[in-house]
């Protein structure tokens, strides 16, 4: 079936009364959580994950994903309007955005945010649309070096793409490794760092770790900078929104640009995060008056933007097509999956046709929902920030707790997203990248899988990940990103002397 | 000042350095070579560890260069976020014997009263009004059971 019919099927399952509900219902929650600090898209879809368990994976799926894209519109509000960012992919917008709104151009500033956003998710979800079932056929041929050769590729593209601190982001991602092999060794049946406790023999999972690194560590941090925030107020008038749409197509090689930058690296999995920052800092280096930038300059605002949501939507491709999730959001809905029984990767294409094409679809339809609907409520929700901290954030915090009780009804899963949020606490504070470690935390068992398979079928010699051209293709690049930041400053250095000399 | 950011670094760098030397020690009592199935259980996890060693010895070195004035958290920050995380540590605590519904309720009470100032009726009803919603959310409507306590098994709530 050729990827215009099967997009056509996909819309028939998306385009139900009860999807489009649940379309609606998702994209105000994420708007919600991305609107509140503390509480964002990650652990938003992971909150919700546990009350999805009863219901239809397509129907599943929809709801969390437009979770998703209702938090990436909603965390790009309070950047503008309290130069809060909901989300840490939105700080970028912050920069041009509050300046702007403070001038007190704030409609202009969000019509422009929410079009570049939606301009980026389009393309993001035209690429993935085009490509997804070509990768999955690609991929359809793997074995397991090549899998291990694109999980290699997704972990050391955080150290060379991610933008961080390189050994940091190396430490993080290895502590997720460890946490990854806690419990019953699926090969073996033996029991890993374990210590005796009958509680962790079902290892620990990533949910716990996301409620407690991205949410109470995420508030720790918040109410450190006091408890009160100051926002601009507005009213939406549709003239000026329109207005502004229609100055847009004026920004069309920032869009593009950043839509590039966006679906590059939400492919490979440097996150929404890194992208709204390399593309912010391109267009300034781009612009024809740099100065401007920092100040309310439009282009600031299109470009961190159309880059962040071109990443979250295209961090999807390789989650389905592959079963390597191009964000942190991307991996927690990934895990959400393997606990419906789905195996991601490209299987999915070929068993379950109506799920993959149903969300692809509602990828479409979500997005002009969020759009519509975050314009609609932009009162609304800054109203929610004018609710005293006091009670929002005790509030998110129970939320936070309660979440992590229902995974599995248990109260250690309780105490340590409590753990797990002094951990987020001093990681934020230290610069530690979290994201890498929860997906290391999803893809660490698979890793670990696909490198035993490969040295069982290589008899233990390292050089089957060299022994086609696409596994020594990935795997080569997947060292020359490891390895990139020390020969980075080796150029650095080397040009240096040549300057001197 | 209260605490200094290079001293944190060092601090964490080493408790990394701690947590890879469990996990290769762990992995010690399990097949860190080749076992009957192709590489052991021990395999992956003790390189894993042995990995994070080497990473934390580096970033401790890189810490060393942090200018021993700057300062991590500041007197009045570590105080807002304290007053956040005692309560919220007493929650976690009380949970497993009180139910998520009763402890959820005085934590968010307590916190009105003591850091929204409003008076203990007005946050009483605030925090049952929150309960209420959340037993609606999850009993009833997702079918998804909290953990209950004494008081709701006193009142004939299951």
């Amino acid at each position: 079936m050729s990827d215009f019919a099967s997009l056509l099927t996909g819309f028939q399952t998306a385009l139900t009364a009860y999807h489009l509900a649940l379309m609606v219902g998702g994209v105000l929650l994420g708007i919600l959580v991305g609107v509140l600090p503390g509480l964002g898209a990650p652990n938003g879809v992971s909150l919700l994950l546990p009350l999805t368990f009863s219901m239809e994976p397509v129907s599943g799926i929809i709801l969390l994903s437009s979770m998703y894209w209702g938090a990436l519109f909603g965390g790009s509000t309070t950047s503008i309007l309290f130069n809060i960012p909901g989300e840490p992919s939105s700080v970028a917008t912050t920069f041009d955005g509050y300046p702007m709104a403070r001038a007190g151009r704030a409609t202009e500033a969000l019509a422009t945010a929410f079009s570049a956003a939606g301009f980026g998710a389009l393309v993001g979800v035209i690429l993935v649309t085009m490509l997804a079932n070509s990768i999955a056929g690609i991929a359809l041929r793997f074995s397991s070096p090549e899998y291990f050769a694109v999980y290699l590729l997704a972990f050391c593209s955080f150290i060379g793409m991610g933008g961080g601190h390189p050994l940091k982001t190396a430490a993080s991602l290895l502590i997720g490794l460890s946490l990854a092999a806690v419990g019953m060794d699926t090969v073996s049946g033996e029991m890993r760092l374990t210590f005796g406790s009958d509680q962790l023999v079902k290892g620990v999972t990533f949910l716990v770790a996301v409620i407690g690194l991205f949410g109470i560590g995420e508030i720790l941090v918040t109410v450190e900078q006091g408890l009160k925030f100051d926002g601009i107020r507005t009213k939406i008038d549709l003239a000026t929104v329109f207005r502004t749409m229609a100055t847009m197509p004026r920004h069309w090689l920032a869009l593009l640009r950043s839509t590039v930058i966006g679906c590059w690296m939400g492919i490979t999995p440097g996150g929404p995060t890194a992208a709204s920052f390399m593309s912010y800092g391109v267009a300034r280096r781009f612009s024809r008056h740099p100065d401007r930038f920092g100040t309310g300059e439009p282009e600031g605002i299109v470009a961190p933007e159309a880059a962040d949501h071109s990443a979250g939507v295209s961090a999807l491709l390789p989650m389905l097509a592959l079963g390597v999730p191009g964000s942190a959001t991307a991996a927690v809905m990934m895990g959400g999956l393997m606990i419906w029984g789905l195996q991601p990767g490209p299987m999915l294409f070929v068993e379950q046709h109506d799920f993959v094409w149903g969300l692809i679809a509602s990828m479409y339809l979500a997005n002009i929902v969020a759009v519509v609907l975050v314009l609609a409520t932009v009162p609304l929700f800054s109203a929610v920030l004018r609710v005293p901290f006091s009670i929002i954030g005790p509030l998110i915090v129970v939320v936070c707790l309660t979440g992590a009780y229902t995974i599995s009804n248990s109260m250690v899963d309780v105490a340590m997203a409590l753990g797990f949020g002094v951990i987020g606490y001093v990681f934020k504070k230290l610069d530690y990248p979290v994201a890498p470690l929860v997906l290391a935390m999803v893809l660490g068992d698979k890793a670990e899988d696909a490198f035993r398979q490969s040295m069982i079928m290589s008899n233990g010699s390292l050089g089957v990940f060299w022994s086609n051209g696409i596994a020594g293709s990935l795997t080569t690049l997947a060292l020359a990103f490891a390895l990139w930041p020390v020969l980075a400053r080796v150029f650095a250095w080397a040009s240096a002397r040549r300057v001197l000399a | 000042m209260l605490a200094r950011r290079r001293s944190i670094e060092l601090g964490t760098a080493a408790a990394i350095a701690i947590f890879g030397g469990i996990v290769a020690t762990e992995s010690l009592g399990h097949d860190t070579g080749w076992g009957d199935t192709g590489p052991g259980a021990g395999y992956f996890p003790f390189r894993i560890g042995l990995l994070l060693i080497a990473v934390s010895v580096g970033v401790f070195i890189q810490s060393l260069r942090i200018d021993a004035d700057e300062s991590f958290v500041s007197g009045t920050e570590l105080n807002s976020s304290r007053a956040v995380f005692l309560p919220t540590a007493v929650l976690v605590a009380a949970m497993p014997w009180l139910g998520c519904y009763v402890a959820s309720f005085a934590y968010l009470a307590f916190m009105m009263r003591r850091h929204g100032g409003y008076g203990w009726p007005r946050s009483a009803a605030m925090a049952a009004a929150v309960m209420a919603v959340f037993f609606a959310v999850f009993e009833i409507w997702f079918q998804v059971p909290l953990a209950k306590g004494p008081i709701e098994t006193a009142l004939g709530i299951y």
